[in-house]
């Protein structure tokens, strides 16, 4: 973990209710058993605006740890932004969140693994020199595994980027990102650019290789080709969340697929 | 984490800036052998038209790869942090601080590279020619003079910080150019263009700091009476490096806010 988690650190704190001030040491193991029992993420009133366009309208949602989550909601319904400001590419404009207990920032950056829904790759680098690259900066990253992907999905390590197609770049990126030992792995769109055939195999690729203490959180509106992995699903329209359910209870509640469901909520 | 960064930094530059100057060496040879060939004394007009050829696309070659390694590097600055790759940058377990100082720093080296194999190459090329030779010795000579003729505490001293001054000036200019990109980030459309709205203004804010600060220096000089050029001369070096280390500050602070406070990726 990150430089802020090691090591031994004095915290100061007050007797709650009190206003009185006390001094308690923290051992870092405590500390860090306190932020594993924290929700992975947690939203508290999360609000953002572009201008004066309302994306995410004071956001309450809270992840917990171990499942595969559906972020599902129409374009524009504000998934992308939430997304952003889980991995500190936004500032909310609003509100709070925290990853495992802590802003975004370093800490949280060593703890999520990120699909974005766009090619972050350097085109001009070969995809073995990209293994490399993340193998440098995430300690917890796996080559062997990576290799391994690589070599069943038939890519190329010494081919670069360029020279490869949209959706093999975004095997490429899938690939990396699934290398990783990650607490939350949060995928945008993870399969929408690929062919439907290349889809199973994204899906297995992610139910096979996540840590099971991780959380997945998926953002898509194919949901018919993810709901058969899901654990929990997120509704989120117009920028609020109008539904957080487990998968099962709502298909029999229901008595019908997510799918389906989805398409009865968000018919327009 | 700076020393990765930096790695990867060079790694993603190299490949086009390294063959932009290596391009500068091979006119550099084409252009001396075009000279020591005398072909602009030959009888042959085809000759001379590729002497002429050769020493025109030789200077063309100069300006190219020059502007066009500063426009690489700012658009390499703006595509890695603010475009797509920046999905990847930001999301990396690293500060914001390594992140500005490793693209400043890569970019200095790059510009710095680009510039001594520019001098080096005339030097080289005008070596051959004796008027050059005895204008670069009196020249420096001159220049030791005047130095030493206004200000005795300058000499050597002086001219190495001239150079200190020059190189913390680079790094200014570049800071400023990623300062200015990040500001324009801050716009909610055209951000290119409130990035080169941005860069005037303070260009703009710069050139009237400088005025003021030689205005109040003549002002200084004609009340005490000192000569004009020699001043100026010998105390332009202080002002370049304090003016130079203020605009750093700023210029990082500015691109260091946006891009850890206000980061906003489309």
């Amino acid at each position: 973990m990150g430089a802020a988690l090691r090591g031994s650190r004095r915290f100061r704190s007050f007797i709650p209710g009190t206003g009185i001030e006390q001094d308690r040491d923290f051992r870092m193991e405590e500390r860090n058993t306190v932020i594993e029992m924290a929700p992975i993420v947690q939203c508290m009133g999360l609000t953002k605006t572009y201008g004066g366009k309302l994306a995410l309208n004071q956001i309450f949602l809270n992840l917990e740890r171990g499942k595969i989550v559906g972020l599902l909601g129409p374009n524009g319904s504000g998934k992308t932004t939430l997304i952003k400001i889980m991995n500190g590419l936004l500032r909310p404009t609003a509100g709070d969140i925290l990853i495992a207990g802590e802003r975004p920032g370093i800490g949280s950056k060593y703890r999520i693994s990120y699909l974005p829904e766009r090619t972050y790759l350097h085109p001009g680098m070969k995809v073995m020199e990209m293994v490399q690259y993340f193998q440098d900066f995430y300690p917890d990253f796996k080559v062997e595994k990576a290799f391994d992907m690589l070599h069943r999905l038939q890519i190329p390590p010494n081919e670069r980027l360029k020279n490869l197609s949209k959706g093999t770049k975004e095997k490429v990126q899938l690939i990396l990102v699934m290398s990783r030992d990650a607490d939350l792995y949060i995928l945008d769109e993870p399969i929408a650019g690929v062919d439907p055939a290349s889809r199973d195999y994204i899906l297995h690729t992610i139910v096979s290789n996540y840590n099971r203490n991780a959380t997945v959180l998926l953002s898509t509106h194919l949901i018919s080709d993810v709901e058969g992995i899901l654990d929990e699903v997120v509704f989120i329209k117009y920028g609020n969340i109008i539904l957080q359910a487990d998968a099962e209870q709502i298909r029999q509640r229901e008595g019908k697929s997510i799918d389906r469901f989805f398409r009865e909520v968000f018919a327009c | 984490m700076l020393g990765k960064l930096m790695k990867y930094e060079w790694k993603a530059t190299w490949k086009l800036l390294v063959p932009l100057n290596l391009f500068i060496v091979l006119m550099t040879i084409l252009a001396y052998c075009t000279v020591q060939m005398s072909f602009f004394d030959s009888n042959s007009n085809l000759v001379i038209m590729t002497g002429i050829i050769v020493m025109m696309t030789y200077l063309l070659s100069m300006f190219v790869v020059a502007v066009g390694s500063v426009i690489y590097l700012i658009y390499r600055f703006y595509t890695s942090v603010y475009g797509d790759e920046g999905y990847l940058l930001h999301t990396l377990p690293v500060d914001k601080h390594h992140i500005i100082v490793a693209k400043a720093l890569t970019s200095m080296a790059w510009v710095l590279m680009n510039a001594v194999l520019v001098y080096f190459s005339f030097f080289f090329l005008l070596s051959t020619q004796a008027q050059f030779m005895e204008a670069m010795t009196e020249g420096f000579e001159f220049y030791v003079d005047v130095v030493n003729g206004y200000n005795d505490k300058i000499g050597v001293f002086g001219i190495v910080m001239t150079f200190v001054a020059s190189f913390f000036a680079l790094g200014a200019r570049i800071l400023k150019i990623s300062a200015c990109i990040s500001l324009g980030q801050l716009a909610s459309n055209h951000k290119i263009l409130s990035a080169f709205g941005f860069y005037y203004a303070i260009y703009f804010v710069q050139k009237m700091f400088s005025i003021l600060y030689y205005l109040i220096l003549e002002l200084g000089m004609r009340a005490a009476n000192y000569s004009y050029s020699g001043y100026i001369f010998t105390t332009s070096w202080e002002f370049t490096l304090i003016s130079s280390l203020v605009y750093c500050v700023i210029f990082y602070i500015l691109t260091w806010y946006v891009m850890d406070r206000k980061l906003n990726l489309d």
